[in-house]
């Protein structure tokens, strides 16, 4: 194996843990805010601001994942495109029914 | 569907186990300490180790999650505090997470190199956006090169693998320059 291949490689295992660093860093964030939910829910304490009288914050805004899944997204485009077909099936029929009636009038 | 295939095709679904099992895992554990912060991060540990290991399609489950969520655990109890064994078996299920700890040893030891990194990858986020966009795909997300080239309209996956390729070098150029 060339130095250069064995340099391309190393920097790819490191690519990949800056990576997976990033994930368990995320998923630990997102775990930590669940547990102080859960702690806020088991014992309440009135909590006095001042200011912001009141600021929902849900666990969906810790989602943090920078692009939408591969999936979701060609599920949509697949769906996009059936209802671009229902679309057109329901403009071909529209122009058929009324060349229909256009016809039936003329031909009156 | 199982727990595990929901981990598999929900990317928030560890979100659910951890509320699902957290009070049970906490009884469990409180035999061996009482200290309600180094529960939460010992179970914190656990979930993503569980969410890394269901990723991994050969991966089975013989026992239930909660009983494998309390072996990790417990492994991690001994782990940290340096004792043997460092496996423990729970309903013949050997829980295995010596690949998760070797990863967080290899993290802190190129700490320096990975924020480093960090930066880097900043900076070529805005650089170039949608190299970025393959990279974290494909490291991060787990998306396999067919996907990938479907939604990023790469005629086919070894052209994806091509241009990450061509990616990765542009990024590495970057990250040398950053010294």
């Amino acid at each position: 194996m060339s130095a250069e291949q064995e340099q391309m490689d190393q920097f790819e295992r490191l690519l990949e843990l800056g990576f997976l660093r990033e994930r368990r860093k995320e998923m630990k964030r997102r775990l930590e805010y669940e547990e102080r939910d859960i702690e806020r829910l088991t014992s309440p304490k009135i909590e006095e601001r001042k200011g912001i009288k009141f600021q929902k914050t849900t666990s969906a805004d810790f989602d943090r994942i920078k692009f939408r899944r591969a999936t979701r997204i060609l599920e949509e485009k697949r769906k996009a495109k059936i209802q671009k077909i229902k679309n057109y099936m329901i403009l071909i029929a529209l122009i058929v029914i009324v060349l229909a009636a256009v016809l039936y009038y003329f031909s009156e | 569907m199982t727990e595990l295939e929901l981990l598999r095709n929900d990317t928030h679904y560890y979100t659910i186990v951890y509320r699902q099992h957290r009070a049970v895992v906490y009884q469990h554990l409180k035999q061996f300490t009482k200290d309600e912060a180094y529960l939460a991060d010992l179970f914190q540990d656990a979930i993503i180790v569980l969410f890394e290991k269901a990723r991994d399609p050969e991966f089975t489950l013989t026992c239930s999650v909660r009983t494998y969520l309390i072996a990790i655990c417990r492994n991690q109890i001994f782990k940290r505090a340096g004792r043997a064994p460092e496996i423990v078996s729970l309903e013949g299920e050997p829980t295995n997470y010596n690949d998760w700890l070797g990863n967080q040893v290899e993290m802190e030891r190129k700490k320096t190199q990975l924020d480093r990194l960090d930066a880097a990858l900043r900076e070529f986020e805005y650089m170039a956006k949608k190299c970025y966009e393959l990279l974290y795909r494909f490291f991060y997300m787990k998306e396999s090169f067919e996907l990938i080239a479907k939604v990023m309209g790469y005629t086919n996956a070894d052209n994806a693998k091509n241009q990450k390729a061509r990616c990765q070098k542009k990024l590495r150029e970057l990250y040398l320059e950053e010294k």
